[in-house]
C-alpha cells in the first residue's frame, strides 16, 4: 500500500547550523538536526520558535542566510526534493477540484502518468476511508476530510521523506488516529517523517526522535526516551507569598523560579527538588508555614516536562 | 519541466472553463458583433442615416432619367442612400454627376464632390446604355445599323466612385490598419493580464501556493500560468475577431467592408504577421510575469489590484500613444523604442520600413531581456512572503 522509496544509506534529512533572519529580526539562528530513515521525528517548539521557518527552508520556499540542508546526502535542490512530500502550514485545496483530482495532480507533478496518478489517488482515498468521496468536490468535504485529502496530496507520489507542518491541527480524534496509523505504516516501510506539533501527547505517542526548538535554536535533538529523561524532578506551585516560598525552598535545598501562569495575585513557580526530596516533603513544609497554596502539580517525567526544562527560560518567557 | 508547465497550464484552463462567466465572455463577442450588424441593418432599413444628395446635370433628359434610375438601383443595394435633387436645389448637393459627350460615340460620367458608392459606376454604365438602346429601338429609324451604333457607344466614368468609408490617403489607411491591429492585441493583453492577476491571487486565497511551490519550480508555475491564460485569451481573441470578420463580410453590412479591409490590411503580409505574433508573445510574457509577481506579493485581491495599478497605467499610456500615432498628430520619438514597456507597441505601430533591421533586432533584444528579468523577479516574489497589511504584525514568516 504505502511504500517509501528509500535507496541510499545517507539520512533522508540533515540540517546544520541553519540561519535565516527576517526584517523583523526573528527567524532561526542556529538549527541543527537530522532525520533517519524509518523514523518519525517530532519538531517541537512554542509559537515563534522557528519551526515553520526551518520547514520552509527544507522545502526550498525560503533561502537560508547560512547553514546546510541536505536531502538524501545531496545538497538541497529541486531535484533532491523529488522524493520529499510536504504538508504546508497554510493548508488549502482548490474548492472545485474533486478529491481524486487534487491527489492525482500532485502525483502527476512529481512524474506519475495520468492513469497511475488516479490509481494511486484511489488507493490512498480507500486507505483513509474516503473511497466513496473520491468524486466529491473539495468544497463539499468536511474540514477534517479535506485535511485528510491534503495529507494524501503530500504522500501522493510515494515519497521517502515527509515534512509536515502541524499535520494534526483541525483533525478530530478519529481522523487523528487514522492519520497516525497512516504515518506508522509509512515508517514501517522505511519512510522518514518530520512533523511539527504543539501537542506533546501526539509527539510522545508517535515519535522515535524529537527536536526541541526554542527562540530560533534547536536546543535538543535525540531519541524520545532521552528527551523525556530531561524532565526535572520538581513541582509547579502557585502561591501568593514569594518570601515564605523562598524560605521553604532554601530549607529543602531546592531551587525555584517564576514560571508561565498566574492565578489572581498568586504566581506560578517551578520548584526543582533534589532527587532525595519527594513531593510530599515540599507539600508538608508549605503547610507547616501555613502558606496558601493555589496549585500543586508534580512535574511529569514526560515530554512536556522535558520540553519546559529544555526550552528553559526562553520558552517560559 | 515542460510536463509540469503543461499540467499547470491545463489546470488553469480547467479553472476558467469550469465557470460560466468564461463561456459568457466567449459568447459575448460574437453576440455583440451580431447585434451591431443587426443594428446597422435596421438603421439602414429605416433610412435613418442621412442621405447623400446628388445633382444630375445633362442636356439630354433621357440620359438624366437613366442616371436617376441607376442611382435608385444603388439605393436598393445598400447604404449610403442617395437622394436626387432638382436643379433648383443645386447648391445643397453633396455630389454632382455630369453627363457629357456625344451620345452617338462616348458618354463621359464625371462625379464631382463626395464620391459615390463603388457599385454606382457599373449601374450608371448599365442604365445609360439601356436608355440609348431603348431610344434607338423606339425611334422612327429603328434599324439594325442604329442598334449596332448603340453597341459602339462607350460610357466612361471619369472619377472613380469610391465609397467614402475610409481615408483616401494610403498612409493614413496604413496607420489606421496598424492601429487596429495594435488595439486588438492591446485589448487582448489587458484582458489576459487581469486573468493572470486573478490566477495567482486565487492560489494565495485558496492557500495552494505553498503546495504548488513544493512540487514545481517557481518558473514552471509562472510559465504554466502564462501558457494557460495565453491559450484562453487567444481563444477569446479568435472568437471576437472571427465573429467580427464574419459579420463585416456578410451581405448584411456592405458598408463594413471598408473597415474590415483596413483591419485585414494590418495582417496582409505574412512576415508582418509573424513579427506581430512574436512581439505579442514577448509583451505577454513581459507584462504577464510582472502581474504574476505583483499578484504573488499581494495578500489578497484588493492588495493585488492596488499593486498592479501602475502596470495598467502604463498600458493606458500606450493606448494614448497609439492614438496620437493614428491621428498623425505626433510622431513616435526614437527613444520610445528602447523603453521596455513601450517597445512592443512602438514596433507594432511603426510602418514596415520605419525601423531598420538593426533597430528591430535591438527592440526584440530589449523585449526578450526585459521578459527574462521580469520573470526572474516574479519567480523571487512567488517564494517570498506577501506584503503584510498595514497595522498588523507580520506573523507568518516567523512561525
Amino acid at each position: 500500500m504505502l511504500t517509501a522509496s528509500v535507496q541510499s544509506n545517507a539520512p533522508p534529512l540533515r540540517v546544520a547550523n541553519l540561519v535565516k533572519t527576517y526584517g523583523s529580526g526573528r527567524g532561526v539562528r542556529d538549527v541543527s538536526f537530522q532525520v533517519a530513515g524509518g523514523s518519525i521525528t517530532g519538531f517541537i517548539g512554542a509559537n515563534g520558535a522557528g519551526k515553520s521557518t526551518t520547514l520552509k527552508a527544507i522545502i526550498g520556499l525560503i533561502r537560508p542566510d547560512a547553514g546546510v540542508v541536505e536531502l538524501f546526502g545531496r545538497p538541497n535542490s529541486f531535484a533532491a526534493r523529488a522524493r520529499l512530500g510536504f504538508l504546508p502550514e497554510e493548508r488549502g485545496l482548490v474548492p472545485r477540484d474533486r478529491a481524486s483530482d487534487a491527489i492525482a495532480f500532485q502525483a502527476r507533478l512529481k512524474g506519475y502518468s495520468r492513469k497511475d496518478a488516479y490509481r494511486r489517488a484511489d488507493m490512498l482515498l480507500e486507505r483513509v476511508g474516503l473511497a466513496d468521496r473520491r468524486r466529491a468536490p473539495i468544497r463539499e468535504l468536511s474540514k477534517g476530510n479535506a485535511q485528510r485529502v491534503q495529507i494524501l496530496c503530500a504522500i501522493a507520489h510515494d515519497p521517502a521523506l515527509l515534512v509536515l507542518d502541524e499535520p494534526f491541527t483541525g483533525l478530530d480524534v478519529i481522523a487523528q488516529a487514522e492519520v497516525q496509523s497512516l504515518f506508522s505504516e509509512f515508517r514501517s516501510k522505511g519512510g522518514a517523517i518530520l512533523f511539527s506539533t504543539h501537542s506533546m501527547q501526539v509527539a510522545e505517542r508517535l515519535c522515535d526522535h524529537v527536536v526541541v526548538m526554542a527562540d530560533g535554536r534547536s536546543v535538543f535533538e535525540g531519541p524520545l526516551a532521552e528527551a523525556t529523561a530531561q524532565a526535572p524532578h520538581g513541582v509547579y506551585v502557585t502561591v501568593d507569598d514569594e518570601t515564605t516560598l523562598m524560605e521553604v525552598v532554601r530549607g529543602l535545598g531546592a531551587k525555584a523560579e517564576p514560571f508561565a501562569g498566574k492565578m489572581g495575585e498568586a504566581l506560578r513557580w517551578r520548584v526543582l527538588l533534589p532527587s532525595n526530596v519527594p513531593y510530599p516533603a515540599l507539600m508538608r513544609a508549605l503547610a507547616d508555614r501555613q502558606l496558601a497554596v493555589y496549585g500543586f502539580e508534580p512535574i511529569q517525567a514526560d515530554l512536556e516536562g522535558a520540553f519546559w526544562a529544555l526550552a528553559g527560560e526562553r520558552a517560559a518567557a | 519541466m515542460t510536463r509540469r508547465i503543461w499540467l499547470i497550464a491545463a489546470r488553469e484552463i480547467a479553472a476558467y472553463a469550469s465557470v460560466p462567466s468564461f463561456w459568457i465572455a466567449l459568447l459575448l463577442g460574437p453576440v455583440l458583433m451580431l447585434l451591431a450588424g443587426l443594428v446597422g441593418l435596421s438603421s439602414h432599413a429605416a433610412g435613418s442615416a442621412p442621405a447623400q444628395t446628388v445633382l444630375i446635370r445633362s442636356a439630354d433628359p433621357a440620359l438624366r432619367e437613366a442616371a436617376a434610375r441607376a442611382l435608385a438601383a444603388v439605393n436598393l443595394l445598400g447604404a449610403p442612400q442617395l437622394r436626387i435633387l432638382d436643379a433648383a436645389q443645386a447648391q445643397r448637393s453633396d455630389s454632382v454627376i455630369l453627363l457629357d459627350g456625344d451620345p452617338a460615340a462616348t458618354i463621359d460620367v464625371i462625379v464631382q464632390g463626395r464620391p459615390l458608392p463603388l457599385v454606382a459606376g457599373a449601374l450608371l454604365e448599365r442604365d445609360l446604355l439601356a436608355a440609348l438602346r431603348a431610344r434607338a429601338l423606339h425611334g422612327t429609324d429603328a434599324s439594325a445599323a442604329a442598334l449596332q451604333s448603340v453597341d459602339a457607344v462607350r460610357v466612361r466614368v471619369a472619377a472613380p466612385p469610391v465609397a467614402a468609408t475610409a481615408p483616401s490617403n494610403p498612409d493614413a489607411r496604413a496607420r489606421v490598419g496598424r492601429f487596429a491591429v495594435v488595439m486588438l492585441l492591446w485589448m487582448n493583453l489587458v484582458g489576459a493580464l487581469g486573468m493572470l492577476l486573478q490566477a495567482i491571487v486565487r492560489e494565495r486565497s485558496n492557500r495552494t501556493l505553498e503546495s504548488l511551490l513544493a512540487a514545481a519550480r517557481s518558473t514552471e508555475i509562472i510559465f504554466g500560468k502564462l501558457l494557460g491564460v495565453g491559450v484562453l485569451s487567444i481563444l477569446l481573441l479568435a472568437a471576437w475577431l472571427g465573429a467580427g470578420a464574419g459579420v463585416a463580410a456578410s451581405p448584411m453590412l456592405a458598408q463594413g467592408q471598408g473597415l474590415l479591409a483596413l483591419v485585414l490590411a494590418g495582417f496582409q503580409s505574412p512576415a508582418l504577421l509573424v513579427q506581430a505574433g512574436a512581439v505579442y508573445v514577448l509583451a505577454f510574457v513581459m507584462y504577464g510575469a510582472a502581474l504574476i509577481g505583483l499578484g504573488a506579493a499581494a495578500k489578497d485581491l484588493p492588495a493585488a489590484q492596488n499593486l498592479s495599478r501602475p502596470v495598467f497605467g502604463v498600458l493606458l499610456l500606450v493606448f494614448f500613444t497609439a492614438l496620437t500615432q493614428v491621428t498623425g498628430a505626433v510622431a513616435c520619438e526614437p527613444w520610445m523604442t528602447w523603453l521596455p514597456p513601450l517597445t512592443p507597441f512602438v514596433v507594432l505601430m511603426s510602418a514596415p520600413q520605419a525601423l531598420s533591421g538593426g533597430q528591430l533586432a535591438g527592440a526584440f533584444a530589449v523585449m526578450a531581456l526585459t521578459a527574462v528579468a521580469v520573470s526572474v523577479a516574479a519567480s523571487r516574489a512567488l517564494t517570498e512572503q506577501p506584503l503584510p497589511r498595514l497595522g498588523r504584525r507580520r506573523t507568518v514568516a516567523t512561525a
